[in-house]
């Protein structure tokens, strides 16, 4: 299914949802739950923060669903509330944050071929290596400041184009680019020992 | 992932990044996420006031950026210049000329002026409502005239 298609498909649950058919606006959180996690879990890199915010996120979804005109997509309508509601969470979280990581699908990493190149098959100890890796990862995502960590989430790790990240974050492209330049080059930084 | 990168260099850090698309919650979180939602919707409906959630729909309204923010700062100002306004007014009303000295810690409110205390209450109150409460005594307040001999109405012999 292309973008087209989803999103007339999710335009129709959000007028069945609009009208009071709770069912649809139930297909809405199933279609999202998973894409919305994993944004909001790759900024506060919590699964228990992550599990909170999304019922606030959806509950205020739910709330505000009668006032979208359909000006933009169902989807970047809620990723921009997912994306302010983060951002917001953090600010007042501040420095207290504390790591509790998802665990890792070992067997769609083996089928990463850019990723192969990276994690050998032949490492005897490559799972710990991978997790030792994947702390590595989000300690360098925290050390990001919000802004740059969010750019970062959206087009590295979600594969957002450009386009969507800046209509989300109502900045222009440019600054989405520059963002993710300043951010790039802070993560080589934090990570340079594992760079081959 | 389409887009042309910003920079050459960086191409081993978003293959790093990579790794992170594979960090996820176990098979069935977003059907047990439906569940939780839609229990915490229904404790919250159950939950919550008229009040409240007519409060927080204003402000979902509010918060939507329909309204400029002047306006809405404006607003609430105006709002709670007239709540203050109304409460002052409510409390001058209930002070009243004559309640100088407080509410009795019991009474019956007839009116915003007039109080009756609980001894007094009953089908008849031989005195205007508007002498009650001079400092919350009604000592001052002569029933019969001093002179006044009561009627001996014991049965003869």
């Amino acid at each position: 299914m292309d973008r087209k298609e989803e999103a007339n498909g999710d335009a129709e649950l959000v007028r069945r949802a609009q009208a009071g058919d709770t069912k649809a606006f139930d297909e809405l959180v199933l279609k999202f739950t998973s894409r919305l996690h994993g944004l909001v879990y790759n900024m506060t890199a919590n699964r228990e923060d992550t599990d909170d915010l999304l019922q606030d996120i959806f509950a205020k979804a739910y709330r505000s669903l009668r006032r979208f005109r359909g000006h933009s997509s169902f989807y970047t309508w809620i990723y921009t509330i997912a994306v302010n509601m983060t951002l917001n969470f953090l600010k007042k979280r501040g420095r207290r944050q504390t790591t509790s990581l998802e665990q890792l699908d070992f067997e769609a990493i083996d089928r990463d071929v850019a990723l192969g190149g990276l994690l050998s098959n032949s490492d005897p100890v490559r799972e710990t290596h991978i997790h030792e890796l994947q702390r590595r990862l989000n300690e360098a995502m925290l050390r990001l400041s919000e802004d740059h960590r969010a750019v970062v989430t959206m087009f590295d790790i979600q594969g957002l184009p450009h386009s969507e990240i800046s209509e989300i974050l109502g900045i222009s492209q440019g600054t989405v680019r520059s963002r993710l330049f300043y951010a790039h080059r802070q993560l080589q930084n934090f990570l340079e020992e594992f760079r081959r | 992932m389409s887009e042309p990168r910003f920079s050459g260099d960086d191409g081993w850090v978003t293959s790093l990044l990579r790794l992170k698309r594979y960090e996820a919650p176990e098979p069935g979180y977003a059907v047990d996420f439906l569940e939780r939602f839609r229990e915490r919707q229904r404790a919250e409906m159950l939950k919550g006031s008229a009040t409240r959630l007519w409060l927080e729909r204003l402000g979902t309204y509010l918060d939507s950026g329909l309204f400029p923010r002047w306006m809405v700062a404006t607003g609430a100002g105006a709002a709670l210049a007239a709540m203050g306004g109304l409460a002052w007014w409510g409390g001058q009303e209930l002070r009243g000329p004559s309640m100088a000295g407080g509410f009795p810690s019991s009474g019956v409110y007839l009116d915003s002026r007039a109080v009756v205390p609980v001894e007094l209450q009953g089908p008849f109150v031989p005195f205007p409502a508007t002498d009650v409460g001079q400092a919350g005594s009604f000592d001052h307040i002569q029933l019969v005239p001093p002179d006044y001999v009561a009627p001996d109405l014991r049965p003869g012999p």
